[in-house]
């Protein structure tokens, strides 16, 4: 169906794709799996028009295309879903599907005859969207059936995704897949960009791996595992579990909750009751399904959750900074991994130089003249310093944050917060939508911060990395600690239970 | 510069193709330095305000073209000269428009309104060898003629004619912006209604205190309809558009057996079509003839500068007669009115005027 | 584009390095904008009958020759350069201030009013006051609808504007019935002290003539370019600022209190603002005028959009923008059919492109524009 030969896309200095060959089967599932920055996307953005290739060329159905814009790979039966939507939220989805192919002249016109093909459409897989629902109503999961439809309505033979799971929970991410098997017996032909080894393994027929702008394999799914991808991605064995020694060195009693309750603004307690420690020298990991009051409880400690919602105790030591502010909290030493680091750890148009001073840019070395003046040259130096010791790539304080991988970005984050020595970490989801090789680096240096004698205190909704890191975790479930389980003992399913029923 | 030109040239040589127009220029050709060229700066209000810029617009195209700015005739001769116009928009825009003919060697540069003397004062100091005019202001400089109207002479008949054509004993007056210019109108129009009526109720409002108070149509009909509503059964604007409010008010009031029962007085230019029937009369303000005279008067090399007074032996003022009010003015008012006029030219009789000091 | 300068690794540090984009990448659209406007334009003038060369000779040629239209051109581009920076800051700090116009009228007052008031006193102790006068009382007004939004969550578009009926009514009121000499028909306060009086710059280069009403304010308004540029980029309130307006809760995450940061891009942009009450007070009409804004305030969110909200594009913006109002009479007086309409038109068509920009940036762009208006 899709061929792309020697392709070749160079921005600058890096050379995105470097000769890629990618063949893609009619009416196959192909996975298309890499490391943040190995090409996957540009190789597809090029298929789809977004950009041109310097050379190579792609072929449709064995016949040479020039595709110089995304029209012309729609004309082509190509059709493409982004990470990030491209819907315009206070319109309807009939209308937002119209948009830019209206079959009529007039958009309204076009909108009432196009709303029986949608139904239509929509009802043949399954996908339960309404035509006339608004975009801005509906949930994230929805939002992206109807980029589907999209594609769809404009008779796409070959959808390419574009980590399409990133933002799905883990039961939509099922419902999702069974979409996409169900277009592949329509004859439908399925392109996924993903870096997840367990969904390539679920969903696709064939996978292309690259790695460096290359293509460094091409496999049958049934042929392959977990091991083997991973290894390609990376080019060496990963550790999917941490090695680590247990904590040694457990001090004094750090944080201290107690009967800790963060309320939303319609009353309902997000956080009900928790009482907990966490010791000097240990890391304590929360693990829980998502939107179980994980979120509420982290900004409830580093400060961040309006005072008139919290309610109990928070104890640093023998201070009680129920009521501090983040910034008096950071200067006690509490430094914060924040789970979304777009909407919280980055301001993603600043440089890195500047966001590596988040936090502290009023206090030296960022400041000076009283923490009026900004130093300029001390600021790209500490920038720097933090970029060598966490190997953020490229190593340019200059850069926008937005240009980073979200590995990249994420070390910077970890470094920066690294670079407060803390006496406690909340450290949330840290390794989400990072690449392999950033997941053990950043694993690595969280142990290694622990047996320094800080406080850990782990939020992430994989199991397996709560449980690989964490010396004890607690579980939590609508709001409370269902209970407390040891993570050499326990076993996936007794943690799994106790998220999911809290007992 | 010279490349953009060429650039923008054979940017709008494409665009224009298919138009494939000529360029008209009909113009540009008289301006040939040997003729007298006239600048005017009007005011924030644009010369198509249908009152007072549009009567000094009349004027100057008068005197260019010896017809109204419509194409009849005005009767009096074209002048030969070259005419250019700036509309300011605002007051910011108004020393440097009149900068702009001065810069370009102008020969006499008019003002329209008095907010413009002090600036005209300003530009004229700098070039004394350029001659000025300012309508409705005064300046003493030596390059500069001050234009001034007797509105309250105007104002006398218009008062007179409305106390006589009053049925309740009440009439009223509408001021746009509360100045002593305004006053002047005012007081005259008192004087005349008392002349013949020494009972009479004058009711006076005015629609505010800044420039907004020219141009609120909506507070000018509020106030003419409070008038009407305490017996007021003839009102004089003097409000620039907002006077515009007041012939909504009075239309509203409607007729009895085909007759208007209340009237409104047009000020500034002929406003007795502007509702046909309702308008009594208009106190015209003849800034055409004015600024026709200082033209002339700088062609023929007459210009003298000082104050040029146009009162009603100058037939700078007066009240308009036409085919609308005909019929609305019985002929012993406009007798009366028309002898009032005599005595006034005459010197028998003096009109306050409100703003003298 | 992005992905370019991902790749280019700048090793010295330019002044336009906070661009998001390259310099290139940043001046393109703007000169587009500007080049398709005199396009359409152009086509305008066509239209009703005039020579589209001819005009935009006499345009450009009015405004660019020496000493006047230079003179004008600067004069004209000074209170926009104040207006532009304030619409920056707030901008900057994630705030749109529509106020900028009733912000400058209540610093123009009260620069005539500190002027008419302790006009004995000498320049030395006069001119620092009047100019205190300005910058306080325009960021006071700023502050305020700053201090809505932090303490009641107003949004400061509804709040500034309704501000400006508030202050021209306010300072109308004050002209009209407490400092306008008696008798006087014209909306206008009495003169200041002639301490308070800033030297125009026919003073000080030879060949200009002092009739020429630019005057020391157009060199302020170059030092607060500079200013603003170091505030914005070189001091913490500056870095709390925009880290606010990019992000407010990464703001908030780092600490930075996102309701104080209100307040004071407010009072900072205010303070911008009033500062045209210095160009008009002391150093044109030595005097209050009422109605005295040519929509600067209005005209400085175009400026700051032109300039791409930095403090070197709004120095441009404004100085294209001064030479269209002086070209603009000249083409008003000087053409047969053309009215100074033609300008606001330019004007308006540079505004659409510039907003338009997406258009051309493709799908990235058009992208996040479309996220952002989910939003």
């Amino acid at each position: 169906m899709l061929e792309l030969r020697n392709i070749t896309k160079r921005f600058g200095d890096v050379l995105a794709n470097d000769r890629v060959n990618i063949t893609v089967q009619s009416g196959t599932i192909h996975a298309i799996i890499g490391e943040n920055g190995a090409g996957k996307s540009t190789a597809m953005r090029i298929a789809y028009g977004f950009y041109t290739a310097d050379s190579g060329e792609i072929l449709i159905d064995g016949t040479v295309c020039r595709i110089a814009a995304p029209r012309d790979a729609i004309a082509r039966g190509i059709g493409m879903v982004h990470q990030h939507f491209m819907l315009v939220g206070p319109m309807t989805v009939a209308e937002n599907i119209v948009l830019g192919a209206e079959p009529g002249s007039a958009l309204a016109l076009g909108v009432t005859t196009a709303s029986a093909d949608i139904r239509r459409l929509s009802g043949e897989l399954g996908l339960a969207v309404d035509p006339d629902a608004v975009v801005d109503h509906l949930s994230v999961g929805q939002q992206q059936r109807v980029e589907l439809l999209k594609a769809l309505y404009r008779h796409a033979q070959l959808l390419i995704l574009d980590e399409p799971t990133a933002v799905l929970t883990p039961r939509e991410v099922d419902e999702f897949f069974a979409i996409l098997r169900g277009m592949r017996e329509q004859g439908k032909t399925v392109v996924i960009i993903t870096h997840k080894l367990s969904e390539v393994l679920a969903i696709s027929d064939e996978v292309t791996v690259m790695r460096d702008g290359r293509v460094v394999g091409r496999l049958h799914t049934k042929e392959t595992n977990a091991a083997e991808l991973a290894r390609l991605m990376v080019d060496r064995d990963v550790l999917l579990r941490v090695d680590k020694p247990a904590a040694t060195m457990l001090g004094a009693t750090t944080l201290r909750v107690r009967s800790l309750s963060v309320r939303a603004h319609d009353g309902a307690a997000r956080v009900d009751r928790v009482s907990f420690d966490v010791r000097a020298g240990e890391i304590v990991g929360i693990a829980g399904v998502e939107g179980n009051g994980q979120t509420e409880l982290i900004e409830a400690l580093s400060g961040l959750a309006e005072a008139s919602t919290v309610s109990g105790e928070i104890r640093l030591g023998d201070q009680d900074i129920t009521r501090f502010g983040a910034r008096a909290r950071r200067e006690l030493g509490i430094a914060h991994i924040p789970e979304d680091r777009h909407r919280r750890g980055l301001l993603l148009e600043f440089d890195l130089a500047e966001n590596s001073i988040l936090g502290v840019h009023y206090r030296k070395p960022a400041a000076y003249a009283g923490g009026i003046l900004l130093d300029d040259p001390a600021i790209r130096r500490h920038a720097a310093d933090i970029i060598a010791a966490f190997d953020v790539r490229p190593a340019n304080v200059d850069l926008p944050a937005r240009a980073l991988s979200g590995g990249n970005q994420q070390k910077l984050i970890v470094g920066r917060e690294f670079d407060l020595r803390p006496t406690l970490l909340l450290v949330a989801q840290p390794t989400r939508g990072v690449d392999i090789g950033a997941i053990e680096f950043i694993h690595r240096k969280l142990i290694a911060l622990r047996d320094e004698g800080c406080a850990v205190l782990l939020v992430s909704a994989e199991i397996e990395e709560v449980t690989s890191l964490s010396d004890r975790v607690l579980v939590i479930h609508r709001g409370r600690i269902a209970g407390e389980v040891d993570p050499k003992a326990a076993t996936v399913d007794e943690i799994g239970l106790l998220m999911t029923r809290g007992h | 510069m010279d490349r953009f030109t060429l650039f923008l040239r054979a940017v709008l040589l494409c665009v224009l193709v298919p138009a494939g127009t000529a360029c008209h220029r009909q113009r540009d050709s008289a301006d040939d330095p040997s003729r007298i060229h006239v600048g005017i700066v009007f005011d924030i209000g644009g010369k198509d305000d249908r009152s007072f810029n549009a009567a000094a617009f009349a004027g100057v195209t008068c005197a260019e073209t010896g017809k109204w700015p419509k194409g009849d005739t005005c009767g009096k001769p074209a002048l030969e000269i070259v005419l250019r116009d700036i509309e300011p928009g605002n007051p910011t825009s108004i020393e440097p428009a009149m900068r702009a003919f001065a810069e370009r060697g102008y020969d006499l540069i008019i003002g329209v309104g008095f907010a413009q003397a002090p600036i005209v004062e300003t530009v004229a100091k700098d070039y004394p060898r350029i001659h000025f005019a300012i309508v409705d202001g005064v300046s003493e400089l030596p390059n500069v003629a001050s234009l001034i109207f007797k509105e309250h002479e105007g104002s006398y008949l218009v008062g007179l004619v409305a106390a006589r054509t009053s049925r309740t004993g009440i009439i009223g007056f509408l001021g746009g912006m509360d100045i002593g210019l305004i006053h002047r109108f005012e007081k005259g129009y008192e004087e005349g209604a008392r002349s013949v009526n020494p009972n009479i109720r004058v009711i006076q409002n005015y629609v505010g205190v800044t420039d907004a108070a020219w141009n609120n149509p909506g507070k000018g009909k509020e106030l003419a309809l409070a008038q009407i509503g305490k017996g007021a059964d003839v009102i004089f604007t003097a409000a620039g558009n907002s006077g515009l409010g007041a012939f909504d008010a009075v239309e509203q009031a409607g007729r009895v057996n085909g007759r208007a029962t209340h009237f409104v007085i047009g000020v500034d230019s002929n406003q007795n079509m502007v509702k046909p029937g309702f308008v009594l009369t208009s106190m015209v303000k003849r800034v055409d003839n004015a600024v026709y005279a200082i033209v002339q008067d700088v062609v023929n090399g007459k210009f003298q500068a000082g104050i040029h007074v146009y009162g009603l032996g100058q037939d700078g003022v007066g009240y308009s007669m036409d085919q609308y009010n005909k019929d609305l003015m019985a002929p012993e008012t406009v007798r009366e009115a028309e002898d009032a006029k005599k005595k006034i030219i005459a010197g028998q009789i003096t009109v306050t005027d409100a703003m003298a000091k | 584009m992005i992905l370019d300068d991902r790749a280019r690794s700048a090793p010295t540090r330019s002044p336009f390095r906070h661009y998001s984009d390259g310099l290139l990448g940043e001046l393109i659209f703007p000169l587009i904008a500007v080049l398709a406007a005199f396009v359409v334009g152009g086509v305008m003038v066509l239209v009703v009958g005039d020579d589209p060369i001819q005009t935009y000779r006499l345009l450009l040629g009015s405004a660019l020759s020496w000493p006047d239209g230079i003179g004008y051109t600067l004069f004209y581009a000074t209170p926009l350069i104040f207006t532009g920076l304030a619409v920056l800051v707030a901008f900057r700090g994630g705030l749109l201030n529509i106020g900028a116009e009733g912000q400058l009228y209540v610093a123009a007052f009260a620069t005539a009013w500190a002027g008419i008031t302790f006009a004995n006193l000498s320049a030395w102790a006069l001119l620092p006051l009047c100019f205190l006068a300005a910058i306080l009382a325009g960021a006071v007004w700023g502050a305020i609808p700053g201090v809505l939004k932090a303490r009641f969550g107003s949004h400061e578009v509804i709040t500034t504007i309704m501000l400006n009926f508030v202050a021209v009514a306010l300072v109308g009121y004050f002209t009209q019935y407490h400092y306008k000499a008696p008798g006087d028909p014209i909306m206008q306060t009495t003169m200041i002290g002639g301490g308070a009086h800033i030297a125009r710059l026919g003073r000080f280069i030879p060949g200009f003539p002092e009739r020429i009403p630019l005057n020391l304010s157009f060199v302020f308004a170059l030092i607060a370019c500079l200013l603003v540029h170091l505030f914005l980029w070189r001091t913490t309130w500056g870095y709390e600022i925009r880290a606010t307006g990019s992000n407010p809760q990464a703001a908030e995450y780092g600490g930075i209190s996102i309701r104080k940061q209100m307040v004071l891009a407010m009072a900072v942009s205010g303070a911008l603002a009033g500062m045209v009450g210095i160009n008009e007070v002391l150093g044109y009409r030595y005097r209050h005028y009422d109605g005295f804004s040519a929509n600067y305030g209005f005209t400085g969110i175009a400026v700051a959009l032109l300039g791409r909200n930095h403090p070197v594009g709004v120095l441009f913006a404004a100085m294209l923008f001064g030479m269209m109002i002086r070209g603009g009479i000249f083409v008003d007086a000087f053409t047969n059919n053309v009215t100074k309409d033609l300008v606001d038109v330019l004007q308006g068509i540079v505004i659409l492109f510039v907003a338009a920009e997406a258009l051309f940036r493709g799908p990235f762009a058009s992208h996040r524009l479309l996220k952002r208006s989910k939003i």
